[in-house]
């Protein structure tokens, strides 16, 4: 937001919200709508506004991030898991099958996690569905399988995460903010 | 208002009061007003859209769960009570964004040289699928694994294998998946997410995990092939050329 102005350049050619340069005789900011000739009153909501859009966005990308963390969370606790099985009982003739399927999801969350940073709805999305699909597998053996309080703070945060990811993109929109 | 310097960069006007606008400006510089695309005024549902294709993947999660694990539903009645239900959920979904999904069973630009070319693409990825998975079985369960136990002995096991491996997967699947789900996405998110999500979604419905080296290329394929063709049928010809494929393998015993 800050800027500073060097002679050349007068304060009155840079818009006093999001400091884009003023190259003709505008009412209005065109990048991000400012009033350029609006009263003290209208200027001052505008900047309240767009404010309160930044600490939003700010917010939104926190759980956005909380979201990505938990899909690296969700691949250390199968690489665990794989790791204890094995050493529980090395010798059972099932155990690599077991091991192996473990290593998947934790390669595969692994992966989610990490393009999570980049495309954020996408990978929550594919962790969200794969891990739905894990918890109704289980619940055909055991059907109080989904009653623990992990499982479900682990769907309500992707599904918040995924929430966030489609909340930002129009909040970018509407206010020019990143 | 508009300057000469960025006179040839206005190409639109503005959506309220009609000033000319430089195309690459958010806001108009004579009312302040927000410039909307067309894009972007669908994009102010994007999630009520991401909640309906979840009730769409949560039905088809619920069903293929029942079908493939619960022992009591290994029947042949119990399998076309599935089928049947799967297909109207695509169909219905489908069918419910009518206007925006209809074009899609269109074929524009048909052309009988590219649809055999697609068909034959997937009968040799088929192929390749069933030896390298058949090699993957025996490596790590020490056995080949077998789908449709229950139809062995039926009258008509052969016509029943053939209509629940190949015929209706190719129509509903296509039409759940590259139909409705894809078209979804795509006003959801860009390309490359909306075809990663839903290649993704059609291979862990399958539930199988030796399979998922081949469905997530197979479906980014499928999708990759509606997208540049804007249409579904060469999609539901290739997907019937892979299973029925398969299907042979299967009744050959090879």
């Amino acid at each position: 937001m800050e800027e500073s102005f060097t002679n050349a350049a007068r304060p009155q050619d840079y818009c006093k919200s999001c400091a884009a340069k003023i190259v003709n005789d505008d009412a209005f900011c065109t990048t991000c709508g400012y009033p350029l000739k609006g009263t003290e009153k209208e200027q001052t909501r505008f900047i309240r506004h767009h404010a309160h859009a930044v600490t939003t966005a700010v917010d939104l990308n926190n759980k956005i991030r909380r979201a990505g963390n938990t899909l690296y969370y969700l691949s250390g606790v199968f690489m665990l898991i794989a790791i204890i099985i094995y050493c529980l009982d090395p010798n059972s003739p099932d155990i690599l099958i077991a091991v192996l399927q473990l290593v998947i999801l934790t390669g595969i969350f692994l992966a989610l996690g990490s393009y999570s940073r980049k495309k954020p709805l996408a990978s929550l999305v594919a962790g969200l569905c794969l891990y739905v699909i894990m918890q109704v597998i289980g619940m055909v053996n055991n059907p109080t399988n989904i009653l623990s309080i992990w499982k479900i703070a682990i769907i309500v945060y992707l599904i918040i995460g995924i929430r966030s990811a489609v909340e930002i993109e129009k909040l970018k929109k509407d206010h020019n903010v990143t | 208002m508009i300057t000469n310097d960025n006179r040839e960069a206005a190409e639109k006007t503005c959506i309220k009061c009609g000033n000319a606008i430089a195309s690459n400006k958010q806001f108009c510089g004579a009312c302040g007003s927000r410039q909307l695309h067309s894009a972007d005024a669908v994009v102010e549902n994007k999630w009520s859209r991401i909640k309906q294709a979840g009730l769409f993947y949560g039905l088809f999660i619920v069903l293929c769960a029942s079908s493939n694990f619960i022992d009591d539903f290994q029947t042949v009645r119990w399998s076309l009570f599935f089928e049947v239900a799967l297909a109207t959920t695509s169909v219905g979904f489908f069918t419910f964004n009518w206007t925006e999904n209809n074009k899609l069973l269109t074929w524009p630009d048909f052309s009988f040289q590219k649809l055999c070319a697609y068909c034959a693409l997937a009968v040799a990825a088929s192929v390749f699928v069933h030896y390298s998975v058949g090699w993957l079985n025996f490596t790590m369960y020490s056995r080949q694994q077998e789908n449709f136990t229950f139809l062995k002995g039926n009258i008509l096991g052969e016509f029943l294998l053939i209509f629940f491996t190949a015929a209706t997967p190719a129509l509903f699947e296509e039409l759940g998946f590259r139909g409705y789900l894809l078209q979804n996405l795509l006003k959801v998110a860009d390309v490359a997410q909306a075809l990663f999500v839903t290649s993704f979604l059609f291979a862990i419905i399958h539930m199988s995990f030796v399979s998922l080296f081949w469905l997530i290329p197979f479906a980014w394929l499928l999708g990759a092939v509606r997208l540049k063709e804007n249409t579904l049928w060469y999609g539901v010809f290739m997907h019937f050329c892979f299973n029925l494929t398969a299907c042979l393998f299967m009744l050959s015993g090879l």
